[in-house]
């Protein structure tokens, strides 16, 4: 994952959360890069930082956030040095768009699904009402949906209207890159298939970038081409998304995909992770997932991990595989 | 052992009545795990409360060992409480945040006066405490709700039902709320429960889940119960359009893997007399629309409302 063909380029982004005892390292010296027309899945347990990285990234961060170092390069320009004014006008939908969990409520209970729509679309570009309109009969066909349901307040749609609608306007601007974060989580499981072939088909018309969150690692096998792993507010392992599920190098990917249930196999026993998450505010020593590892050894718990190269696109972080 | 016959429940809003159980029937027989999967909607958490008798079904009955259990009274409601359980998706809203987890799990001993002094009480709370994996019991039990993961208060949920040996278990949608890397150690948990004699209803809307730990299956879909087998019936021969699409639309790790749905996108109203699945099937005839399918045999067991069979 290197060269001119790089959309997104994080560098050793660190953003912490003040909380009464300290500061808790939520995302904690993370570099990913986002070729240009690839879809880039994020997996990882609550508290892993998955959230928060792509949080960070669309400017949607609680206020107890802080940055605490590094850069998130967007077509070569580092966004975090945007004001807030420059990158609402220049980059928040119109190059970088979003969607959220269902439960986020993204769309304004008081507006029309068509007048949130026409908003969107005139606040960033001169064009006529008619013309915005033209557009938006386009995409809700393209999401499955019938035209009328523009006329509907987003109370009266069911979970995955609502989703198809938030998908609709997250492409109504063509942005470069879409960020998801688990779009598809507690949507029942067919409504679920539905939408991840829109965002699929979408993707493939439209030849947008993705950052793909989920905990769901079997639905990040259907869509992504890059999946990184991450734990404890770091990524531990990063590849093509074959060199990750065919020969995971890292002990939490390999436990991690033993847990999820396949259910051509339903014979094969299904494994748990013993222990918690860590605590992010006195983060353990060495490599953070050191004391749920099967295979810890005593530099495990001084010294950390650095990325090392299993093959020219896949790294993991580990010391057994040095 | 637990056994509802022909279960009405309908809801009413102020624009519309919903069936939310329309004529089911299912039986739990000993020793078994049998799973109720659906989507949301579709009457499964309802049907797991009217078997508890906590919901009393518009008609149909619900038999406890040939007991009508809405009839019950006094001491025998009390066994019937005590050894038919139910744990629920979310263990924060289950559990009292006010106690320690010592107390959340005595308090059901003491109600049904299963300990003969506190030493007993102490040795039962500790034992279900280290059964459930959550060890050394004696630093768990002096917890608070408040300092454990999400995970470790459905132990401690699932603790507090086993510590009354129950003989039968409503578990609804125990793991959904739960990271994917712990929930099959939840799940083990359930099928040590079974090895020991108490059965399971799993309710849950994630087939694979049901797969994985069930012996048989109860599909329903808009309060209709649409097929029912052996879990290899149902998971290696679905009959029905809705059971193979559940199937289907699961995701499978495996990369470039894509899912196909037959189904329609349609948010049209169920068929006032006909298959609830009409708007969106891709198989549907005129008499679909006209007439509800009733179940038939297809196999030895195996179950489906179809009128493709």
């Amino acid at each position: 994952m290197s060269g001119d063909g790089i959309l997104l380029d994080i560098k050793d982004l660190r953003t912490y959360f003040r909380t009464k005892k300290g500061y808790l390292k939520a995302v904690d010296g993370v570099s990913l890069q986002v070729p240009v027309n690839s879809i880039v899945g994020i997996a990882g347990e609550s508290g892993s930082g998955k959230s928060t990285l792509v949080t960070t990234i669309f400017r949607v961060l609680p206020r107890n956030a802080d940055i605490k170092g590094g850069k998130i390069l967007f077509e070569g320009q580092d966004i975090l040095q945007l004001g807030e004014k420059e990158f609402n006008s220049q980059i928040r939908w119109k190059k970088i768009s979003w969607i959220p969990q269902v439960s986020m409520d993204v769309l304004d209970p008081l507006y029309k699904v068509k007048d949130q729509m026409i908003e969107t679309i005139l606040s960033h570009e001169d064009v006529s009402k008619a013309e915005a309109l033209e557009r938006i009969y386009k995409i809700i066909k393209e999401v499955n949906l019938r035209p009328e349901v523009i006329e509907k307040f987003p109370h009266e749609l069911s979970g995955g209207q609502k989703q198809r609608v938030v998908i609709a306007t997250a492409l109504l601007l063509n942005p470069l890159l879409v960020i998801a974060d688990e779009p598809t989580t507690a949507l029942d499981v067919i409504v679920q298939a539905q939408i991840m072939n829109i965002i699929k088909k979408e993707k493939q018309e439209r030849k947008f970038s993705m950052v793909f969150v989920s905990h769901d690692l079997a639905l990040l096998a259907g869509i992504s081409d890059y999946l990184a792993i991450m734990y404890g507010g770091k990524i531990v392992e990063i590849g093509k998304a074959e060199e990750i599920y065919k020969s995971p190098s890292h002990p939490y990917t390999q436990l991690l995909l033993q847990s999820i249930p396949d259910i051509r196999k339903r014979n094969s026993g299904l494994k748990s992770i013993p222990g918690s998450p860590p605590d992010l505010i006195n983060p353990p020593s060495g490599c953070r997932f050191h004391p749920r590892c099967p295979f810890a050894m005593e530099i495990c718990k001084v010294q950390e991990p650095e990325m090392t190269k299993v093959s020219p696109t896949h790294y993991v972080a580990c010391h057994l595989r040095k | 052992m637990i056994e509802g016959k022909g279960l009405k429940v309908y809801f009413r809003t102020k624009k519309t009545l919903i069936k939310a159980l329309n004529n089911v029937s299912i039986k739990v027989g000993e020793k078994e795990i049998v799973s109720v999967v659906g989507e949301s909607g579709s009457g499964k958490t309802t049907l797991g409360k009217t078997l508890l008798g906590l919901i009393k079904p518009l008609s149909g009955e619900v038999l406890w060992d040939d007991k009508n259990v809405f009839k019950l009274k006094g001491k025998l409601l009390k066994e019937f409480r005590r050894k038919n359980q139910i744990i629920y998706q979310d263990p924060f809203d289950a559990i009292d945040i006010r106690l320690k987890v010592y107390d959340v799990i005595a308090e059901g001993i003491r109600i049904h006066k299963l300990a003969k002094n506190k030493e007993e009480e102490k040795k039962m709370v500790y034992q279900v405490l280290e059964d459930v994996g959550l060890s050394p019991a004696e630093e768990f039990a002096v917890a608070y709700p408040s300092q454990l993961s999400g995970g470790q208060l459905q132990r401690v949920a699932i603790a507090r039902a086993l510590v009354l040996e129950p003989e039968f278990i409503v578990a609804d949608e125990p793991v959904s709320m739960l990271d994917v890397s712990i929930r099959a150690g939840i799940l083990d948990l359930f099928k040590k429960a079974n090895e020991k004699g108490t059965s399971i209803l799993m309710i849950t809307h994630d087939i694979s889940t049901a797969a994985y730990i069930s012996n048989k299956i109860f599909v329903l879909y808009h309060g209709k119960l649409v097929e029912y087998g052996t879990t290899e019936q149902i998971v290696e021969r679905p009959k029905h359009p809705y059971t193979q699409a559940l199937i289907s639309a699961v995701p499978v790790p495996e990369p470039g893997y894509s899912t196909d749905i037959k189904l329609f996108d349609s948010d049209e109203p169920d068929p006032p007399n006909g298959c609830p699945l009409y708007p969106r099937c891709p198989f549907r005839k005129d008499i679909c629309k006209q007439k509800e399918p009733e179940l038939v045999e297809v196999e030895p067991g195996h179950y489906v409302a179809c009128f493709l069979y």
